[in-house]
């Protein structure tokens, strides 16, 4: 399924009309807020960790350049060949020249957004490559032939129901919408790919500058499967995912979980620096790790947005956010959704594809107060804003409006009777000010009584 | 001029702007604030216990090797099964012969290569393993890959850990400040069993890797 972050709209009235995606997605969202915020409070120092968590990565952000080529050495130092990719096309060229030089025919993935991101599943398989998601959620979407709705939980939006019925005609299996079933039918279709895999693909959930390693966290054992079993292990990794060093990694191992999942720690850390095959004769002869840019160091050039990189796609933005709650993750059109997503989106996919993503938000503050990295998305979402409308990519109905606005603004007499019209108007109606689209659900408040004008000038003789 | 370059001198002509995100402390002072509590080892203990009934792990206790063995053998037998396989190291040693004593038959992966080692251990539904060291703060199992077989620590359905009490660290700031740099650059962590919440957020234990985690805490 190809969506395009253009076509946004569409998606969310289609979203906003499908009740059953959005029950899922209001159930699971609560329950993802209500698991972490178990945690946070029991938690000493969640403040401390936040604030550790964002001058970490600044640190690391502000020397990126240097920072990038000492985690180089130090893979070097380890045993692993390091590869850059400049965009998705030479990500994938260099993952398929790999898999070519090694005669892979098959592929276990762990989930990763990154490779979400560069689209590397359909890539393989077209090339003739077996390809297979082993994330249950991972797996559940691509049986669908969808991409995943959520950060970390990619089937959030579908129900037992649908998942059933997925199985049954996918996998030929009996129809059954058991949970416990459900997963025993996935376990036993992996486990034998697990054990078959010519190599495993993962992502990077952080990259260790100082010791040259990739740490991957999960719950489910997929990674340490995909990591741990087959000869060739190749990690995709955003030039953004670095952390400086093992001393600060436990805020990271902190802040990740309970803000994803409302755990204190995921169940695995996999934390790979080196191929195992030829000290213990099982795991990776080969570590792959692909740094990718695909747009990144573009938006470290502005010294503010810089900070939208020290996200560790965690997803609890998506979950407090009032809009996503509504839409889900569908809708935004890309694979990174929800408040960091609409700022993401016109950062890597341009002004044009992204102009409506910033403005999928109600500002409200929820997702800066939540981000386990402080990151200040509203102000970013507002930035980004300015930057399609500067751009002349928002819509003409807006700019018209805006355009008489700033015409009356500056021209008093025809202002105060324009403001006066509509509430002599307003008041011959006995319910809200018609305005197609919107009032239909929502009441406006009355404008025929006193307006700001007139309080002001009430005010001020009060106060001579 | 090869990606490398292109992708390092797009990020220098990037840094070019200094930041303008408001002034913060260094990470470095900021983690001394998170400094490592000190824990007795009752204190340890008795986090660790709790932490692992709170992850869906379950906890036992032995105070000597004869216990724990009886202890294991009964947990093995419940899976059910009448052989186990197992890590190296010297907990597990320490068990081994009481365990084959009471007819549990262990399986060294380091006997098998290849296709033959990985069919095993995934045949067989229980592994007895131990770890170096562990975490109390989470319950957490540190398993440096040192060259050891890690299969049994995640092939098997019911895995059974053994942990020595004098090797539990307070939190993950201690453990990477006491493990060797080398030992922790290849390292698994793991935190209860196996599970996923991706239908209808509804927890499952033993998605891929085992349905059952057992810390056995050796009190010696």
């Amino acid at each position: 399924m190809e969506l395009r972050a253009s076509q946004t709209k569409t998606y969310i009235k289609k979203a906003l009309k499908d009740d059953a995606v959005r029950d899922a997605v209001d159930k699971a969202t609560q329950t993802a807020l209500a698991k972490r915020a178990e945690k946070v409070a029991i938690i000493p120092c969640w403040e401390d960790f936040r604030k550790l968590g964002h001058a970490a990565k600044r640190a690391v952000m502000e020397s990126l350049d240097e920072n990038l080529v000492r985690f180089e050495t130090e893979c070097h130092n380890n045993g692993m060949k390091v590869h850059w990719a400049r965009d998705a096309a030479e990500a994938r060229a260099i993952v398929l020249g790999i898999a070519r030089g090694n005669n892979v025919r098959t592929v276990v993935k762990s989930k990763s957004l990154t490779t979400e991101e560069i689209h590397l599943n359909k890539f393989l398989i077209d090339e003739g490559i077996e390809t297979l998601e082993t994330d249950l959620g991972e797996y559940i979407v691509q049986l669908l032939d969808q991409i995943p709705s959520h950060l970390t939980a990619p089937a959030l939006h579908l129900t037992r129901k649908d998942i059933g019925r997925v199985f049954h005609e996918k996998l030929g299996v009996e129809y059954t919408e058991v949970p416990t079933e459900l997963l025993a039918i996935a376990r036993a279709k992996l486990r034998e790919k697990f054990l078959a895999a010519d190599m495993g693909i993962s992502g990077v959930n952080f990259g260790i500058v100082d010791s040259g390693c990739c740490v991957v966290l999960e719950n489910e054992c997929n990674a340490r499967l995909s990591i741990g079993v087959p000869k060739i292990h190749v990690a995709v990794m955003g030039i953004e995912k670095l952390v400086p060093s093992f001393d600060l990694l436990p805020a990271f191992l902190k802040l990740l979980p309970v803000s994803a999942t409302g755990q204190k720690q995921t169940v695995y850390v996999n934390i790979v620096g080196g191929p195992q095959r030829p000290k213990s004769g099982e795991g990776p002869e080969q570590v792959h790790v692909v740094l990718l840019d695909n747009g990144r160091s573009k938006i470290l050039a502005d010294p503010q947005l810089r900070e939208t990189l020290f996200c560790i796609r965690c997803g609890a933005c998506l979950n407090t956010c009032p809009i996503y709650q509504q839409v889900g993750g569908h809708a935004y059109g890309w694979v990174y959704m929800g408040p960091i997503g609409a700022t993401l989106i016109p950062q890597y996919l341009g002004t044009h594809e992204g102009r409506h993503a910033p403005f999928i938000s109600s500002l409200c503050g929820a997702c800066r107060q939540i981000c386990p990295m402080n990151i200040d998305i509203p102000h970013h979402l507002l930035k980004l804003r300015n930057r399609v409308v500067e751009a002349g990519e928002s819509m003409a109905v807006e700019r018209a409006g805006i355009a008489v606005w700033a015409f009356l603004a500056k021209r008093p007499l025809l202002y105060r009777l324009a403001t006066w019209f509509p509430g002599r108007f307003q008041k011959l109606l006995k319910g809200s000010f018609p305005v197609p689209g919107w009032s239909g659900a929502r009441a406006l408040g009355r404008f025929d009584g006193k307006g700001f004008r007139k309080r002001f000038l009430e005010l001020e003789k009060k106060s001579r | 001029m090869d990606s490398r370059q292109q992708i390092l001198d797009s990020i220098r002509r990037a840094l070019k702007t200094p930041s303008h995100l408001p002034d913060e402390a260094a990470p470095e002072t900021l983690s001394r604030a998170l400094a490592v509590p000190a824990l007795g080892i009752e204190e340890k203990i008795a986090l660790f216990r709790n932490e692992m009934k709170a992850v869906a792990g379950e906890y036992i206790e032995a105070a000597s090797a004869e216990e724990a063995a009886e202890k294991i053998a009964a947990l093995v037998r419940e899976v059910p099964a009448e052989e186990a396989s197992v890590s190296a190291g010297p907990l597990v040693d320490a068990v081994s012969a009481a365990l084959t004593a009471k007819g549990i038959r262990l399986v060294k992966p380091e006997s098998l290569e290849g296709d033959a080692r990985k069919n095993t251990v995934a045949r067989i539904p229980a592994g007895i393993v131990e770890t170096p060291c562990a975490v109390a703060d989470t319950a957490t199992l540190a398993i440096p890959l040192d060259g050891r077989s890690m299969q049994p620590y995640f092939l098997p359905e019911v895995v059974i850990a053994l942990v020595s009490a004098k090797n539990l660290l307070a939190n993950h700031f201690e453990l990477f400040q006491r493990m060797p740099p080398e030992e922790r650059k290849n390292l698994l962590l793991i935190t209860g069993p196996s599970r996923t919440a991706d239908i209808e957020k509804i927890l499952i234990l033993g998605a891929h890797g085992p349905r059952r985690l057992v810390a056995c805490l050796m009190r010696d």
